[in-house]
């Protein structure tokens, strides 16, 4: 009873009967902290994968390499528009919301390296994981065949017979390995943990 | 219906915070993504004086409402023996006077005071109101955490080991619980989600709906212990 008539004095207020014959809804708009897909800005992409590798849905976005560079590409379908690609990216390609302004403000960032691990049990020492990693190939360009290098200065070399990891730092994370490994016996684990910068130079 | 409204409220606070509306992406290991500004904390607290004031009304309408009660007092009464028995969780076994709250042994909550409500009835009207009156023990906690949030760094970093763990907390819903391995670098190798509603839909089907008489109190028996089927269609 009471909330009938708590309506009915709702309906018969002045105002709301202005409203309901005059007034016209606001169009629906999305407040500028709504955090959407992922745009373009106007930055260059160096094409560092940051962005694929903190992504925590499945093939939401790729790198690809257009015409003029790199450009990541987003696929809506996919991305579930948490925004970790926006924040991690180290050249600030991408904008969605407020999190660009927000991060700067806070001085927070993420930090993330990667970690080699090859399964002993698995790997049949080809050598293909070697041979096919690009940073190895920039660092020694001679480096071919079975994966034997003369350079201390490779990611991963054949050392008697066994895949070596000599500089993991210098791995970028494109999992290049990876794909070229005919028994998955070599993963790159992605390492990430958030920081805040003030901490970090202290 | 008529609380779709003030959820649109509480979903706007979350917008303004985090960017998006359900899945919020908010939390990171070793802390959060974004900070509390003043501005929004003062905005969200004015929020949560409009949610209340809504809240008090709604509150007011089911518990003096004829309709509601001929469909909730006295029906799907389930007491304490049979709630213990059947392990349910959250304000389902609140609502028949079992002590099941982790948040009782959260140290957070525990220095914000927190009581955990209790009702002893066992009926449909007993959850319904369990959850109101949560709502309200809420927005409290929420302002007492406004009040009381410390300065300093909002990330402190931190890494996923190798290890096991089995983690319950309190959701919604009841205690939900994760048992995680990983490996060596954080990868998760297996996984295991222990959801509420597993416990409270069975309750239901055993317990609650026994002494049921007509279809119509079925649905709003069904739906006094807020089942979630996604959760359970796993």
């Amino acid at each position: 009873m009471r909330s009938i008539v708590y309506y009915l004095r709702e309906f018969f207020r002045p105002e709301w009967v202005r409203k309901f014959f005059f007034a016209k809804t606001a169009p629906l708009v999305a407040p500028s902290y709504f955090k959407d897909y992922p745009s373009l800005t106007e930055k260059e992409c160096t094409g560092c994968l940051t962005c694929m590798m903190i992504c925590p849905a499945p093939g939401a976005i790729a790198v690809l390499h257009k015409k003029d560079g790199w450009e990541p590409e987003i696929y809506p379908g996919h991305c579930i528009r948490c925004g970790l690609c926006v924040e991690a990216c180290p050249e600030g390609v991408l904008s969605s919301g407020r999190i660009l302004d927000v991060t700067r403000r806070d001085k927070t960032a993420f930090s993330s390296w990667y970690r080699l691990q090859v399964d002993d049990t698995l790997c049949m020492r080809c050598g293909n994981c070697c041979v096919s990693c690009p940073v190895n190939r920039e660092i020694d360009p001679q480096l071919a065949g079975t994966g034997t290098s003369a350079s201390d200065e490779v990611i991963m070399r054949i050392e008697g017979g066994r895949v070596t990891i000599l500089h993991e730092e210098k791995c970028t994370g494109c999992k290049t390995c990876e794909n070229n490994c005919p028994n998955r016996a070599i993963r790159v684990a992605r390492m990430v943990e958030g920081v805040h910068l003030e901490e970090a130079e202290a | 219906m008529y609380l779709l409204n003030t959820r649109e409220t509480v979903l706007d606070n979350l917008e303004r915070l985090t960017g998006s509306r359900i899945n919020t992406a908010y939390m990171i290991p070793g802390g959060v993504r974004f900070d509390l500004l003043p501005e929004d904390a003062a905005a969200m607290l004015a929020d949560l004086v409009k949610v209340e004031g809504e809240m008090r009304r709604h509150t007011g309408m089911f518990e003096t409402g004829p309709l509601i009660a001929l469909r909730s007092k006295g029906i799907g009464v389930m007491d304490r023996e049979e709630a213990i028995r059947a392990h349910t969780v959250g304000p389902t076994a609140r609502a028949s006077g079992v002590v099941c709250d982790l948040r009782l042994r959260h140290p957070t909550y525990r220095e914000l005071g927190f009581t955990q409500v209790t009702r002893t009835e066992g009926d449909n009207f007993a959850r319904i109101m369990v959850r109101f009156q949560e709502v309200f023990q809420s927005i409290d906690l929420i302002r007492k955490c406004i009040d009381s949030l410390p300065d300093g760094p909002i990330r402190g970093g931190g890494l996923c080991k190798a290890g096991e763990v089995s983690y319950g907390g309190e959701a919604p819903r009841g205690e939900l619980t994760y048992s995680i391995k990983t490996d060596e670098y954080g990868r998760v190798v297996d996984i295991a989600i222990r959801t509420p509603s597993i416990m409270n839909i069975e309750a239901c089907a055993h317990s609650m709906i026994r002494d049921v008489t007509s279809i119509a109190d079925v649905t709003s028996t069904f739906i006094s212990s807020d089942p979630c089927i996604a959760c359970n269609e796993r």
